[in-house]
């Protein structure tokens, strides 16, 4: 798998042109170093779907669908309403039966009604519509549910206070689940979902509903677990929060999944990327310039004194192509290298399949 | 005791429970609160306290009182005898024979209604709200998550028939009760509840759709199934098994001996003691001692107990099953079968040799009305959810094509799974007939037997119906059916009546024998005129079955193949043009 090359650069640096501050931007999506380490191909993976399938009525809702996940993978869900994302879920979890094909985990056949509990244990799974024992204190819920999955006596109180501290539910653990907020519903839902260490995480659409703050809570959260080598599959319509961390994303239409590739892959496939170059003087002779250099596709000017080249090349190309600019001794007041947001590239997709 | 160390101990026990069971902890955890306790206690003692004081207000009280417990009556049986200090003279047998009465009532009611009704609620509710899928998915059993609600979801209502217990045993062992009849009343009482409340479980999970309606229909079922159990009268028909539903039963046939020598049946609501000891099941006497009618009903409850609980495992599990998987329903037709013919099997104890009672049983006719009644119910139990039957048509190529899957997988249409019971009905049915000859000594013509064919056919012919309106696009399809077989069950003896074609009238009185109530001209019909409906219900089945095989090759026939086909078509078309 190709590594991100692709780093924030932040820098402004003084030229020649005394007085006039320089930036060179990467507004690119932020892709962090560690989201392709785990990820290791070459192993069997943790979860597989082989031709799942399933119909409502002749509707069919998800068609012959092959998937797999790997360890440490995050894996984003994207599509439109009805596509067919939860119920994808669902029948990965087993909360639902397929109509066709089968679900393995660590290569083994995984059915609700007839699998070990050992292949039960290995799946955590947070639905959207999430409902709590309205009975119970945050501590007797988490309790109740590691014993559902026989956490071991001993380590039953450790992993609770471990579990509470990552969720920031510590302060919470004897309120009823009655008197939580929204936010701390879903980490408390989600601290369910991970209490027994699962190897594959299922979060249908966790974040909906939620504030900023506590969707960069979740998200924080989301990334620990992702350190800690857990498969993660999510699904969700923030797409933003899915490229800061997803490794893979999967759009599903109509049943179907139309793409499913590393998000670095999907973002040089697909994405198209801009530099926004603003020249202090010229603007004719930067034109002049930026034509001559061959990873520049096309440009077309923004505003009196800002033009928009459309560019293929990687970050070391968006380098060179500055370097040669200063070489011309052009002025330029800023430099602004960007790509198309994972919202874009889905809302192309989705034109350019409507279209088809 | 200090409240820490009470909090420790029930902390302590908690955490055991725990171990031992994670679910019954959660319910537990939900219920036994200091406040919910101290209720509870307050109002067990408060029941017993209401039932003792009203049984003391009927005492006796001056000279010219008169009560059923006086000692011995004076004054042509008109005022109690008085002892010294001229109070009344009381037997206090009969006063702890009624106390004990009133409590046994309170216990059998409470147990099973209340418990019914609070373990339907509860699974109907997580039903509702979508955590029993949490439970689904988790490591733990079915059986254990399920034993978990049994024990917990009453626990409250366990606590109050607890307290009772004790004043309930006293009082029973005051009014000369034996113990061993006291403890079989305690082991019929735990048997039935588990089967009533396996049954309420299963009830509850019958979906959504009823808005939890279905809590207060099977806690209503419940009530009138006990009541019914103690005060149907004995019929000697198969309208006795429904005695075997009442704990109480076991207790109705003692006579408590007062202290001056009177006698006194408490449970006088009950048949009694001369018509219970002469019910009788397969000729078997089994109501002649109470330790045989104990086993029997105990036989009957665990049996049913263990069916319920296994439909209800398997229904927990699988939301999407039908209440009633195929292998399962001939297991219990076959039980119900035997057990109802059996009742209807009795005979009088006052004559030295077998024989028919000569009640209606002598000819059977409860088995087909009972078994025709079983058999409405199987027809929706068995039914295919839509989809499991549009996905079992569209894929079964691809899973199993085997014919044994019409008769046992979860998705084939419920016709040939309904026809081997029937089938299953008749065969326990001929064989009843052919036992009663050989032990009686007496065949009875063979007109009961074709009356269960006759019936079974009308009986196929509505299953195929309500299969086939299930495949329907009606959004109300289940109203749809039951309609059609109020019209065909009926609808069509009452149209038969108004066309004033009588059993007697030679001409058509064949058709009704193409009614579900074949019994009302099968002993005037000859031969050929039965052969005639036969022929005229088969044709009907086969008809039936065409559309229902042709409907089910549609639904499960590719989109993509019919979509090529009508390209294929219009080409053709174009070109023709």
């Amino acid at each position: 798998m190709k590594s991100p090359e692709i780093t924030s650069n932040n820098f402004s640096s003084d030229s020649a042109y005394a007085g006039l501050s320089f930036n060179y931007q990467m507004t690119s999506v932020p892709i962090h170093p560690h989201r392709s380490a785990h990820l290791s191909r070459t192993d069997s993976p943790t979860l597989s779907v082989r031709n799942l399938t399933k119909r409502f009525q002749r509707k069919t809702v998800v068609n012959d669908i092959d998937l797999d996940l790997f360890s440490g993978e995050v894996y984003g869900l994207i599509g439109p309403n009805g596509a067919g994302k939860t119920t994808l879920m669902s029948m990965m979890v087993g909360a639902q039966s397929p109509t066709l094909g089968e679900v393995f985990i660590g290569g083994e056949p995984f059915r609700q009604d007839k699998s070990s509990p050992q292949l039960q244990r290995c799946i955590g799974f947070l639905p959207d519509d999430y409902p709590l024992y309205d009975d119970l204190t945050v501590w007797q819920y988490l309790d109740y549910f590691a014993r559902l999955y026989s956490i071991p006596p001993k380590l039953r109180r450790d992993r609770l206070y471990e579990i509470l501290d990552l969720v920031q539910l510590s302060s919470k653990h004897c309120s009823r689940t009655t008197e939580l907020s929204r936010g701390m519903k879903q980490r408390l839902g989600l601290a369910r979902a991970i209490i027994h260490r699962p190897s594959v995480l299922v979060l249908d659409e966790p974040v909906s509903g939620l504030d900023p703050v506590a969707r960069m809570e979740f998200r924080d959260i989301i990334k620990k677990l992702q350190k800690d080598g857990m498969t993660v599959l999510i699904s969700s319509h923030v797409l933003s929060d899915l490229a800061d961390f997803c490794t893979t994303i999967g759009i599903m239409e109509l049943g179907y999944l139309v793409e499913s590739a590393p998000i670095i892959e999907l973002y040089d496939r697909l994405s198209q990327q801009q530099i926004f170059v603003a020249p202090l003087g010229d603007r004719q002779a930067l034109a002049q310039a930026l034509s001559e250099h061959t990873c520049v596709v096309s440009q077309t000017p923004v505003s009196e004194h800002e033009i928009c080249v459309e560019f293929t090349g990687d970050a070391q190309a968006a380098g060179d192509l500055l370097r040669s600019l200063i070489a011309t001794g052009i002025p330029i007041r800023q430099f602004n290298h960007t790509r198309e947001s994972l919202e874009t590239i889905f809302l192309k997709h989705l034109d350019h399949k409507q279209v088809s | 005791m200090s409240p820490k160390l009470l909090t420790y101990f029930s902390e302590t026990l908690f955490d055991r429970v725990g171990h031992f069971n994670p679910q019954l902890l959660r319910e537990w955890q939900g219920r036994l609160r200091w406040r919910n306790v101290i209720l509870t206690g307050l109002f067990s003692l408060l029941v017993q306290g209401a039932v003792v004081f009203q049984r003391l207000t009927q005492l006796p009280t001056g000279k010219y009182s008169n009560s059923r417990y006086c000692l011995r009556l004076v004054d042509s049986n008109q005022y109690c005898e008085l002892g010294p200090g001229k109070m009344p003279l009381i037997d206090w047998t009969f006063v702890w024979a009624d106390v004990f009465r009133d409590l046994s009532f309170v216990l059998v009611w409470t147990l099973i209604v209340a418990g019914v009704y609070l373990l339907a609620a509860d699974l109907s509710k997580e039903s509702r709200r979508g955590t029993i899928n949490f439970l689904r998915m988790s490591p733990l059993s079915r059986r254990e998550i399920l034993v978990g609600k049994l024990l917990g979801v009453p626990i409250l209502l366990y606590l109050g028939i607890g307290l009772l217990l004790p004043l309930h045993l006293l009082t029973g062992l005051g009014s000369t009760y034996p113990l061993t009849a006291i403890l079989g009343f305690y082991s019929l009482l735990g048997a039935l509840t588990f089967c009533f409340y396996a049954a309420g479980l299963w009830f509850a999970l019958l979906g959504t759709g009823l808005q939890g309606l279905q809590t207060w229909l099977i806690s209503g079922l419940s009530f009138g199934l006990l009541t019914l159990g103690l005060n149907i009268t004995h019929t000697r028909s198969s309208a006795d098994w429904f005695h075997l539903f009442n704990p109480l039963q076991v207790l109705t046939a003692w006579l408590v001996k007062g202290t001056d020598g009177r006698t006194l049946f408490p449970f006088d609501q009950g048949p009694g003691n001369g018509l219970f000891r002469s019910l009788s099941w397969l000729y078997l006497p089994v109501g002649d001692r109470v330790s045989w009618f104990l086993l029997f009903a105990l036989a009957n409850a665990l049996v049913l107990g263990l069916w319920f609980w296994t439909v209800l495992e398997r229904k927990f599990q699988m939301p999407t099953n039908t209440l009633l998987s195929k292998r399962q329903s001939y297991g219990l037709t076959l039980y119900l079968s035997v057990i109802i013919l059996g009742f209807e099997m009795q005979y009088i104890p006052e004559k030295t040799q077998l024989q028919p009672t000569g009640y209606i049983s002598e000819y059977f006719w409860g088995y087909p009305i009972s078994m025709m009644i079983w058999s409405l119910l199987l027809m929706f139990l068995l039914l295919p959810s839509k989809q499991s039957l549009l996905d079992w048509t569209r894929y079964r190529h691809q899973t199993s094509r085997s014919v044994a899957d019409l008769f046992h997988h979860d998705g084939s249409p419920s016709a040939f799974a309904f026809v081997t019971n029937m089938a299953i009905i008749g065969g326990v049915l001929l064989l009843g007939v052919g036992a009663q000859g050989l032990i009686v000594g007496t065949m009875h013509p063979p007109s009961i037997f074709w009356t269960w064919l006759c019936c079974a056919a009308a009986l196929i012919i509505c299953s195929l119906v309500v299969q086939w309106i299930s495949l329907s696009n009606f959004l109300h399809w289940r109203w749809l059916a039951i309609g059609a077989v109020a019209a065909v069950i009926a609808g069509w003896p009452i149209l038969l009546a108004m066309g004033e074609i009588d059993t007697y009238s030679e001409s058509h009185r064949f058709l009704w024998l193409t009614t579900a109530f074949p019994q009302a001209a099968i002993n005037e019909v000859q031969i050929l005129e039965m052969c005639l409906a036969i022929a005229v219900q088969l044709t009907i089945i086969a008809g039936l079955s065409w559309c229902l095989n042709r409907r089910c090759q549609v639904l499960g026939q590719s989109e993509w193949k019919a979509l090529l086909e009508t390209g294929k078509t219009r080409l053709q078309q174009e070109t023709l043009l």
